[in-house]
């Protein structure tokens, strides 16, 4: 098991208070620079009537520092086969000076899906998305939404199916 | 207003469609497909990446073409690249995996933060991007340390393709049956058309007889990578192009092979390929079987006689078949027409087939399981199509000493209802600082729990991250202890009982557990305990949120 050290710095600073509250807060807690959101929607769910996916950590860094990322509540569970609608997984503040963000999420590694007469597990182990969006991309829309496509992202395996995420990430 | 529908419109945003502006699509598979096992060393993998253009009328211009873990690997021709209507960058990357340690040590490298574990050595992502966004895909890889079949009950199987004229052809292919799914995961395949597949306990091999009844048969062996070796040609006085249907290896790992067409039963000596002995059993009249498999207990031959659509037994020494006194009922029906293309027994002694339905004889898709008593079947699967179809188990046990314990990760307990039902009917789970979990449901809750997210949307604290992780680590490992009676290292059941969680105490904690729980995640479900299906829709539906 590794960590990512970025990560664990902030969650150190969380701890000891040096940041305040690290989840979503009022006002004061608000952190510097301009304010994204990351957003996630199913695509290609063409035969499966539900797949079902929940984040368990999203880490953001820019110029080499982990970033403060509000975790939203739709991304506890989310139902992917609705593809009218794209999950809002959080915000993050990127600093002024910062040109891009590097995004990471990781699914919990149990999810669910259900097609015509069965139901089954989705490994999702693997399943972290890795991207970086530029600053002038972010800003066209204020969210950086990524498309997870499914019927090229999940894989049968032994007693469950495998997420490799195929993505595409729009602005 | 409804207030019901106001607070959905402020709590979603509907999704448009109108920015979905994305021109290249990534894909990246590794010796041509998404998951690949490497069990011998060196050897070569080749990642092949591709960035196609999918906007609908414009050239487009790729930028960049990243494979972090692949440092070693060239994009040529480089980005950028103006990629016209249709197009698609191709590249291939041949990398030489020198020794399992060094795939492993990939697995630290990667952006997966499980690896490597048990599934997977590492993950390795693709990425492509343009002016306006970017695309991923990724594969797993996972090594080894040697080509095993294990000896439990595992449930192998071949098919083989079909020539125009309907007779066996190559590749023949060689899958694990997981009854929990129904599926069939391929493990490898043989330009040879075999059939007749048996386990050999006394070595792990697989033997086969490849027939395709143009060419003389011969005895084979299938080693786990599906690919196979002639050890001598099967030498009977049946015609030499018969097609041999059914096998199965004796205590003594000695092969036994049946051929409907000519009724002969041939004992093969599994080492020499030599025949044993040879001779006629029953007609095609009396007895058509096209499976056999051995009962461990009693050493009796058994198959399906789809000539009198019964349970029949076989003398391996003396060739006398006698069959049940009734034809076969499926669920209360009387069999008509059935034919069982694959018979296997455990080592517990219950026997399963693999074969037709009343509904439909022409095609063996059904996993049933047969009472040796009455003769009845009972569908406990529906499967794949299966073509030539052939199945194997090992049927005798290793020593105790030699055998591994199952085991299974949140995700089957919370499936199965049948699975936590056992496991709770022996008490409730102490979780120390993390309270008691007593019912179904509040199970279902702490194994569904999210670590990031309460259910009423707050976010969790590290400490409260943990203390879920934990929890549902500790009640998986609970239930594999009471459910499959694999023993948990006696350590935890005293740091299990902590009095007060500490984010150190729980980190180590965590670590242990998911050891635990991950250390027979490949050792199969034994069929006895009944687990056809896992449902974690069920499991969804009663989860109750845990209050830690």
């Amino acid at each position: 098991m590794k960590t990512n050290v970025g990560w664990v710095v902030l969650v150190g600073l969380c701890l000891t208070g040096a940041l305040g509250a690290c989840s979503a807060g009022d006002d004061d807690d608000t952190p510097e620079g301009d304010k994204f959101e990351l957003r996630l929607t199913g695509r290609d769910s063409a035969g499966y009537e539900q797949v079902l996916l929940g984040v368990s950590r999203i880490e953001v860094m820019a110029q080499g520092k982990p970033l403060v990322f509000q975790l939203g509540k739709e991304a506890r569970a989310m139902e992917l086969t609705r593809e009218d609608h794209a999950y809002l997984l959080g915000n993050f503040y990127l600093p002024k000076a910062a040109e891009e963000a590097e995004v990471i999420v990781h699914f919990d590694d149990v999810g669910a899906f259900k097609e015509a007469g069965s139901s089954g597990l989705i490994n999702a182990r693997s399943g972290a998305i890795l991207f970086k969006s530029k600053r002038v991309e972010l800003e066209k829309r204020k969210h950086a939404v990524i498309e997870l496509h499914l019927k090229d992202s999940l894989f049968q395996a032994r007693s469950a199916r495998v997420l490799l995420p195929s993505t595409f990430i729009v602005h | 207003m409804n207030y019901k529908w106001w607070g959905v419109l402020l709590g979603g945003t509907l999704w448009s469609s109108g920015v979905r502006a994305h021109d290249f699509r990534a894909d990246k598979q590794v010796n041509g497909a998404k998951q690949v096992v490497v069990n011998s060393y060196p050897t070569t993998l080749t990642f092949s990446f591709s960035a196609e253009n999918i906007h609908p009328t414009l050239p487009s211009e790729l930028l960049s073409a990243v494979d972090p873990l692949m440092s070693g690997c060239t994009f040529s021709p480089s980005p950028p690249q103006t990629v016209p209507v249709g197009g698609k960058l191709t590249y291939e990357c041949p990398y030489l995996v020198v020794s399992r340690e060094a795939c492993l040590a990939l697995g630290v490298l990667d952006t997966n933060p499980s690896t490597p574990d048990t599934d997977v050595s590492f993950t390795n992502v693709f990425s492509v991007g343009w002016d306006s966004g970017s695309s991923q895909s990724g594969v797993n890889v996972r090594c080894d340390p040697e080509p095993i079949l294990p000896c439990d009950d595992t449930v192998y199987f071949s098919t083989s393709s079909s020539t125009d004229k309907g007779l066996p052809a190559g590749p023949s292919r060689l899958y694990i049956f997981d009854p929990g799914t129904a599926t069939l995961m391929l493990q490898g395949e043989s330009a040879l058309p075999y059939n007749a597949l048996a386990f050999n306990h006394r070595n792990g091999f697989l033997y086969a007889i490849a027939s395709d009844g143009v060419s003389p048969a011969s005895f084979i062996r299938v080693d786990a990578n599906g690919s196979a070796e002639v050890i001598a040609p099967v030498v009977s006085g049946a015609d030499s192009t018969v097609l041999w249907g059914a096998g199965a290896i004796l205590e003594d790992g000695t092969y036994l092979a049946f051929e409907i067409s000519s009724n002969h039963m041939v004992h093969i000596d599994s080492t020499t390929g030599a025949t044993l002995s040879d001779r006629g059993v029953g007609t095609p009249e009396t007895l058509r079987v096209r499976d056999v498999a051995v009962n461990p207990l009693t050493g009796i031959v058994y198959g399906f006689n789809s000539a009198t659509q019964r349970i029949t037994t076989i003398d391996p020494t003396t060739g006398f078949f006698t069959d049940y006194l009734l034809p076969s009922l499926i669920d209360g029906v009387p069999s008509v027409g059935n034919s069982m293309v694959s018979a296997i027994f455990t080592s517990a002694g219950q026997l399963y087939f693999y074969g037709s339905t009343d509904e439909d004889t022409a095609v063996a898709n059904t996993f049933y399981l047969a009472d040796l008593v009455t003769g009845a079947l009972t569908k406990v699967a529906t499967g794949p199509n299966t073509q030539f179809g052939d199945g194997a188990t090992c049927a005798f046990s290793q020593p105790p000493e030699e055998q591994s314990a199952p085991t299974r990760g949140r995700g089957f307990f919370g499936s199965s209802e049948k699975a936590l039902n056992e496991c709770l009917s022996q008490g409730p789970i102490r979780m120390g600082g993390l309270g008691q979990v007593r019912t179904v449901n509040a199970a279902l809750g702490v194994l569904w729990a999210n670590p990031a997210v309460a259910v009423d949307g707050s976010p969790r604290s590290e400490l409260e991250r943990l203390e879920v992780q934990v929890a549902r680590e500790l009640v998986t490992a609970t239930c594999n202890e009471r459910f499959f009676g694999t023993p948990m290292p006696e350590n935890l059941h005293t740091l299990a009982v902590f009095a007060a969680p500490h984010q150190l105490l729980l980190q180590d904690l965590l670590g242990q557990l998911t050891a635990f729980n991950d250390s027979g995640v490949r050792v199969a479900v034994p069929l006895r305990k009944g687990i056809f299906s896992l449902d974690p829709m069920w499991g969804l539906e009663n989860a109750e949120e845990p209050k830690f």
